[in-house]
């Protein structure tokens, strides 16, 4: 059963996957409250990490280049508990695309309309990122390639303008902290950002066929792009801001702000502002795709269009309800996200792989090479 | 329980979706059916065939003209003897009279074979290969296929005891010379445009591509009009799917009336109700012409000096021809300089709406000031202040192009003086909102193809300003990118953004010619090589010297 009929190329999936990390480049702040000026450090070793994490997703890809990760569930554990799996998947999806929404609330809230209720402007954005899902993966996945590149432009041009600023000994001294602590925030940089790459397990499907190759060479690239621009973004803001990091919500604005060429360039921060709205609705938009492709899948039906609008006011609805406020929202991004995360993320795609290759499924390798060689 | 439940609900939701789709589609199937039953039905009852006498055949032929007044029967006799009866029919006007007496009367009458050889069966054959001389010549025995060719502006011809008639070329109307297009008007590079003549027009396009492969289709559409409408494209590079697009949305047309260019584009475009065009038009062979080099497949109608391209991708309505008659550089500069104005005459005066009530901390201070000071005094809240001049420049704008020249030249006194001068010394409206709108304006003119669908987008930006601010622009744009992503054009993706476009050597710069080897990727197939490798006169010299040397 294919869902969503649009095909997306092997670029456009990489670039997909880049901009999908550079979006949570911008919302560093719940790791900078853990291990503050240090945290370049875990996200080396979160990096590090990540990688054997994307080589499993990426050896999905090339196993079940036309199967969802719903499809496969199914396939290996059978139609009832791949189902019951498929449905906590379901939860997660939809959970991930409301904290989103509500980073995005939050975000409206303090930096730009302080009066108006976030319902309204969730609300707003969720309708224009249902029109985009109703279109199907082409359309989510067409700007991809294009906010790559203007939000590296942005990034770049952010350390010249902030070139005065910079202070490289900021991001001294290194492994002061508890051993426990850098544990705690390689924990948190691997699961919430980098693992959250699970999801475009969900979209391979509309991919064009790759080769192995092909494959490794997206997915490790599209991440290292991401990697990138999240090290820049982290790197600057403890050399321009130092250990008063973790006191800011937004630490990316905040040092924006500070960028003072002369009366001609100020208040810059309204580029951030843009950048992230932009690419924050692109990341919702890919999270409500998945989960709508999700749910299409767990019931057996195509017709996801209809099913886009229930799950974009879901989302709406439910993300308010989700945390009483921004302090307990990030501490929970720092306490029980990362285990919760840690599951769909690792565990469980570990395991069925495993399964998967000790049933030596999938069963029909032959189309499978069909399709690679077509 | 509760989920077999849902699921089971839910996949019968679907089905019946499902089902009513198919209904939908099975209707309009017997529909078409009995439509065209009945079409057919229709065309045979009008198959009149003619009969050997000629007198009935000319009042058969009078009564489906309607005994119109312009319809002319010309009576003659011809033969050795002159015993031979036949008349000529034609409508007057619309035939070139040197011909039909020159060449075709004339003929007759001097005819000097004997009456025996003429009476045989094959009677029109005779006069057809060895008495006319008229170029071309067809042998219709319906009274149907007799008045088209009349209304065509060909004579007919009946003879005394002949079922048969002929069709002869004599077409020769009053028609507009080839003159220089008012709407795309160049400094640099050819000025003739199309006129409302076909024919002119397919030759103004056959001498801007003298290639074999130059392919011209002719289809008659319109029940009431009997349009004649061209499908030009080159075998070869033309995509054969979009072609073949073109020809079968054309050819399903059951329609009355085709007077402009705009029916048919309204009828086969792909997306009727985006604000963006999905099929571009031209009043330039030269620029016809390059979009047919490209790939593309250009629609002539008869009676309009406008001809279609398609498919049209967004980036062609930053394209000039222009831009490829001067040197790259300057080019390239005009074509960024165009997009930045779709920019600003989209969004700019929504920025300054939410900039000035929602984000003014956002403006530099003394900048802030001088607006609150001439916002002092000011009755309308800003995005009221902003809609009135809008709308006022719209009214400028439309009476600026329906007025005739001589009139014209009031209004922008009109515009410029009481709109702008009095309005803002009046207090009714502030001195920056009034520069804002002019910039608005001024550059709207740059992007002219895209004026639809800029206005449209600029009044709901507008209203989103008003309603959250720059937030609600952001979304405008979001909107429209979404947008824009899910448009087609011909099976051809509508804006595919600039990414790593495989033509990008004519997407946000124009490189030197030289550098575009390939026909644009997906809209040309087959031979899509346009030049071989090129290396600049530079380059080669100093090969050349360095291979000298050695």
């Amino acid at each position: 059963m294919i869902i969503d009929k649009s095909q997306i190329s092997g670029t456009r999936f990489m670039f997909a996957i880049a901009f999908y990390l550079q979006s949570s480049a911008l919302l560093t702040s719940f790791i900078a409250g853990v291990s503050e000026q240090e945290s370049w450090i875990p996200v080396l070793f979160g990096i590090l990490l990540s990688l054997p994490i994307i080589y499993m997703f990426r050896t999905f890809m090339v196993k079940f280049p036309d199967k969802n990760f719903l499809q496969v569930l199914e396939m290996t554990y059978g139609k009832v508990i791949g189902k019951i799996i498929g449905a906590t998947y379901v939860w997660f999806f939809i959970n991930v695309t409301s904290l989103n929404l509500l980073d995005l609330g939050d975000f409206t809230k303090l930096a730009i309309l302080r009066q108006t209720p976030p319902i309204l402007v969730t609300l707003l954005f969720i309708l224009i990122s249902v029109w985009a899902v109703r279109h199907g993966f082409n359309v989510v996945a067409r700007y991809s390639s294009i906010f790559t590149i203007i939000e590296f432009s942005i990034v770049i041009l952010s350390l010249i303008l902030l070139a005065n600023q910079i202070d490289l000994n900021n991001l001294l001294p290194a492994f002061q902290m508890p051993f426990y602590k850098y544990v705690q925030s390689t924990h948190i940089i691997t699961t919430i950002p980098l693992g959250e790459l699970v999801v475009f397990l969900m979209v391979t499907p509309c991919v064009k066929t790759i080769s192995k190759q092909q494959a490794t060479k997206y997915w490790f690239l599209g991440a290292l792009m991401g990697f990138i621009v999240l090290l820049l973004v982290l790197i600057r803001d403890i050399a321009v801001l130092g250990n008063n990091l973790h006191l800011f919500t937004l630490p990316g604005m905040v040092s924006l702000r500070l960028v003072n060429l002369g009366e001609a360039l100020s208040r810059i921060e309204i580029i951030f502002a843009v950048g992230l709205t932009l690419l924050l609705f692109f990341k919702i938009t890919i999270l409500l795709y998945v989960s709508t492709i999700a749910v299409a899948q767990l019931f057996g039906t195509t017709q996801y269009k209809n099913l886009a609008l229930i799950i974009g006011i879901f989302v709406v609805f439910y993300s308010p309800t989700l945390y009483q406020n921004s302090v307990e929202h990030s501490n929970s991004a720092r306490t029980i996200e990362p285990f919760v995360n840690g599951l769909f993320e690792v565990i469980l795609p570990l395991l069925t792989l495993i399964i998967a290759s000790i049933l030596k499924l999938p069963k029909n390798k032959k189309n499978m090479l069909q399709k690679q060689e077509a | 329980m509760l989920f077999r439940f849902i699921s089971r609900k839910l996949r019968y939701f679907s089905r019946t979706l499902r089902y009513k789709k198919d209904d939908t589609s099975d209707c309009l199937e017997k529909d078409e059916m009995t439509y065209s039953s009945t079409e057919d039905t229709s065309n045979e009852k009008k198959e009149e065939k003619l009969v050997k006498n000629l007198e009935d055949n000319v009042k058969k032929m009078q009564a489906a003209l309607a005994e119109s007044n312009d319809t002319k029967v010309r009576y003659f006799r011809y033969g050795q003897k002159k015993t031979l009866k036949g008349a000529l029919i034609y409508i007057d006007g619309m035939v070139n009279t040197t011909i039909v007496y020159d060449a075709i009367l004339g003929s007759l009458k001097d005819c000097k074979i004997s009456e025996e050889e003429l009476k045989k069966e094959n009677l029109m054959d005779i006069i057809d290969k060895e008495v006319l001389c008229a170029i071309e010549v067809k042998h219709e025995n319906t009274v149907n296929k007799l008045i088209e060719g009349c209304l065509n502006g060909d004579t007919v011809l009946l003879t005394e005891g002949c079922a048969c008639g002929l069709v002869l070329d004599s077409k020769g109307y009053d028609k507009r010379g080839v003159f220089e297009p008012k709407s795309e008007t160049v400094v640099r590079g050819p000025r003739e445009g199309y006129t409302e003549d076909l024919r002119t027009n397919t030759t103004l396009i056959r001498r801007k591509i003298r290639n074999g492969n130059l392919k011209i289709e002719h289809t008659i559409i319109g029940r009431k009009t009997r349009t004649n409408v061209s499908i030009i494209y080159l075998e070869g590079v033309a995509n054969p799917k979009v072609v073949n697009t073109v020809r079968q949305r054309i050819d399903k047309l059951d329609v009355e009336s085709i007077l402009e260019t705009g029916y048919i584009e309204e009828y086969i475009e792909d997306a009727p109700f985006s604000p963006f065009a999905t099929i571009s038009y031209s009043e330039k062979p030269d620029v016809t012409a390059a979009k047919i080099l490209e790939g593309r497949v250009a629609i002539v109608v008869d009676g309009t000096p406008f001809v279609l391209t398609v498919p049209m991708l967004l980036i062609e309505s930053f394209q000039t021809a222009e831009d490829y008659y001067v040197r790259p550089l300057y080019a390239s500069l005009v074509r960024i300089l165009r997009y930045i104005a779709y920019a600003i005459t989209v969004f700019a005066p929504a920025i300054f709406v939410a900039l000035t009530s929602f984000h003014s901390e956002l403006i530099p201070t003394t900048l802030l000031f001088s607006i609150a000071q001439s916002r002092e005094g000011t009755p309308f809240p800003l995005f009221l202040e902003a809609l009135l001049l809008v709308f006022a420049f719209e009214l400028l704008r439309e009476a600026g192009v329906r007025l005739p020249k001589p009139v014209g030249q009031a209004i922008s006194i009109v515009g410029a003086i009481i709109m702008g001068e009095a309005a803002v010394s009046a207090g009714i409206v502030g001195a920056p909102m009034v520069i804002v709108i002019a910039v608005t304006a001024v550059a709207g003119f740059i992007v002219p193809n895209q004026n639809d669908s800029l206005s449209i987008i600029r009044l709901v930006a507008l209203m989103l300003a008003a309603i959250i601010g720059l937030y609600g622009i952001l979304l405008c744009f979001l909107g429209l990118l979404i947008h824009l992503a899910s448009l087609t054009s011909f099976g051809q993706p509508y804006f595919d953004s600039f990414g790593y476009a495989q033509d990008a050597q004519d997407t946000v710069v124009r490189m030197p010619l030289w550098t575009m080897e390939k026909r644009p990727d997906g809209i040309a197939v087959g031979d899509t090589t346009r030049i071989k490798k090129f290396v600049p006169p530079l380059e080669t010299d100093m090969a050349n010297k360095d291979g000298g040397d050695n």
